[in-house]
């Protein structure tokens, strides 16, 4: 049983806003996505082969490189200012 | 000879190298065939009818002149709308991106377009790639050409029903646990999941990255095949592309053995009309020389809660861009960055993308990781490895594509009933294989049936050469 606090909790992890109704339904349908997880066995914490779930192929080295879509990119953003995008304010003034 | 919209790439590249009808005039039959179906088909979100118009006429210019660019010079296609496309909206069908214009091309749209083909316009799926019916779209659902009461699948319903509509020559999906299997098959028409890496995901919207490929929806296996070849390599663009490798049983071996799972062949879990659609193929293989033998893999109700806790949980964490700052709408009712980020996400996200990102974030939570998150990787593991030995001993496996023909729009299941649909698909999947769904008959209802197929890494020619097989019994 998934309280209404976990709800809380997990909808701010989630930056989701949810009303008190939708969290009551999303709380019933993560109960039983849990019983559908509920079928894999327990795994052995200290034999766990999971290092191994991203070996498909080995991976290509990070670069930095100068990205050349700066104003399109911007073009998209729901703000922008001055070649910036904007956010609100996050620092109250005293 | 077939009517002109519903003839395959081979087919349209003879007639239009031999002049039988111009890149134009194909263009212009398909616009008119969106305008006439679509409007109940659902398919696409946008149609680019001037792009389309010009490529066109590029396309008869390059043709005329000798210059062609080869297989797909002057071919009609479309695109599911997670892929970004330079200048047309790409809005996932999410509320979220529904004025998003990308400043660059996905890897297949570029070559696509470098290969002469003609872009016609941006497909419908499932919300951000989340769901199988094809119903959780926030600009309509899409529905099965077959039967308009029937969903076409997905969540790359639109690309499957666009191609089965004849609203195009071939379409471009993704797949990440049958997207582009489950809704061929539910559409009667071919879907193709390469190897994971095989090609390239630049521009492709994540979905969860472990698992996500670009999947090909066509009218037969050649055509998959034509355009697996132009497709394929890496582009440096996406870490995980990985170059050719053929792996599994040697391609010289002379008799092809093919193994089924007995649990997905002959078990209560997939429907009647399906399982006999199963034994029929198996019948046609072993007409053809094949040896059949069962494996053992570990339960189908096992992988899928496999999938679905790895798939919700790295879902959620790409889901975290979307937060309303750097692209995509922002709510105007916010006090604070949080309240930015939580209403935005609230406002604009849709239901079924809503319970799987809390999900992942659920299965990731302290309470929850050691049970259910190390759990779903080391059960990945275990079928893999199982996998694995299968391919020393086989060339592949046959399956269902889906446990179920298509099902109603607006069937009452619960969340969790649904994700069954992906029961057959999963473990290609979650290995990383190749799969390709054939269509294998007509229901009772006169809906499409289909089956899988499935095979080593990289071993998609062998793949499609038994599809072949396969489709060429269906149609006799």
């Amino acid at each position: 049983m998934i309280s209404e606090q976990e709800m809380i909790a997990l909808a701010y992890a989630c930056r989701l806003s949810l009303t008190p109704e939708e969290r009551a339904q999303y709380a019933r349908d993560l109960e039983a996505l849990e019983a559908l997880a509920g079928v894999l066995p327990q795994a052995e914490g200290s034999a766990l082969r999971k290092g191994r779930a991203c070996a498909l192929g080995e991976l290509r080295e990070d670069a930095v490189v100068p990205s050349p879509l700066r104003e399109e990119m911007l073009a998209n953003a729901p703000m922008q200012t001055d070649g910036y995008m904007v956010v609100p304010r996050t620092v109250e003034e005293a | 000879m077939r009517p002109m919209i519903e003839r395959t790439v081979r087919e349209h590249r003879r007639a239009l190298d031999a002049g039988e009808y111009s890149s134009l005039e194909l263009t212009r039959a398909f616009l008119t065939r969106i305008e006439e179906v679509d409007p109940m088909v659902g398919a696409f979100l946008t149609v680019d009818t001037e792009g389309a118009l010009r490529a066109a006429r590029e396309s008869d210019a390059r043709i005329a002149s000798g210059a062609s660019r080869g297989i797909l010079e002057g071919i009609p296609y479309a695109i599911k709308d997670n892929f970004c496309t330079k200048g047309i909206r790409t809005s996932c069908a999410s509320r979220m991106l529904e004025n998003f214009v990308p400043p660059y091309d996905a890897t297949v749209v570029e070559k696509l377009r470098d290969a002469g083909a003609v872009l016609l316009g941006k497909l419908n799926l499932d919300e951000f790639a989340m769901g199988s019916s094809g119903e959780h779209s926030a600009f309509g659902v899409t529905r099965n050409p077959y039967d308009s009461r029937y969903v076409a699948g997905g969540s790359s319903g639109g690309a499957a029903a666009a191609v089965a509509a004849n609203e195009a020559v071939f379409a471009i999906g993704s797949d990440t646990g049958g997207s582009v299997r489950q809704p061929a098959a539910f559409c009667g028409i071919v879907g193709l999941k390469p190897t994971y890496g095989r090609i390239s995901r630049y521009g492709m919207i994540a979905l969860a990255s472990s698992l996500d490929c670009v999947g090909l929806l066509t009218r037969s296996a050649e055509d998959a095949a034509l355009l697996l070849e132009l497709l394929e390599g890496e582009d440096g663009r996406d870490a995980t592309g990985r170059t050719f490798q053929e792996m599994g049983k040697p391609m010289s071996d002379s008799r092809l053995r093919v193994a089924v799972i007995p649990a997905l062949a002959k078990g209560d879990a997939v429907s009647l009309e399906i399982t006999a659609a199963v034994e029929r193929a198996i019948a046609v293989l072993q007409r053809h020389g094949a040896e059949i033998g069962e494996i053992e893999l570990p339960d189908p109700e096992q992988a899928l809660a496999t999938y679905c806790v790895l798939s919700a949980a790295e879902a959620a964490s790409n889901m975290a861009r979307f937060d309303g700052v750097r692209y995509g709408k922002r709510s105007e009712d916010f006090d604070g960055l949080i309240s930015v980020y939580a209403n935005t996400r609230g406002e604009f996200l849709g239901e079924e993308v809503k319970r799987r990102i809390l999900f992942g974030t659920y299965m990731l939570s302290k309470r929850n990781r050691a049970r259910y998150y190390d759990s779903a990787l080391e059960m990945r593991e275990t079928i893999r490895e199982r996998l694995k030995e299968t391919f020393a001993q086989y060339d592949m496996i046959l399956s269902p594509t889906a446990p179920t023909e298509a099902f109603l729009v607006g069937a009452e299941e619960s969340p969790a009933q649904r994700r069954r649909a992906d029961l057959c698909a999963v473990y290609a999947s979650l290995a990383g294989l190749p799969a390709i769904s054939v269509p294998f008959g007509t229901s009772r209802a006169g809906l499409p049936l289909a089956v899988q197929l499935t095979a080593a890494p990289f071993a998609e020619t062998k793949l499609l050469r038994v599809a072949r097989v396969l489709e060429k019994d269906a149609s006799d």
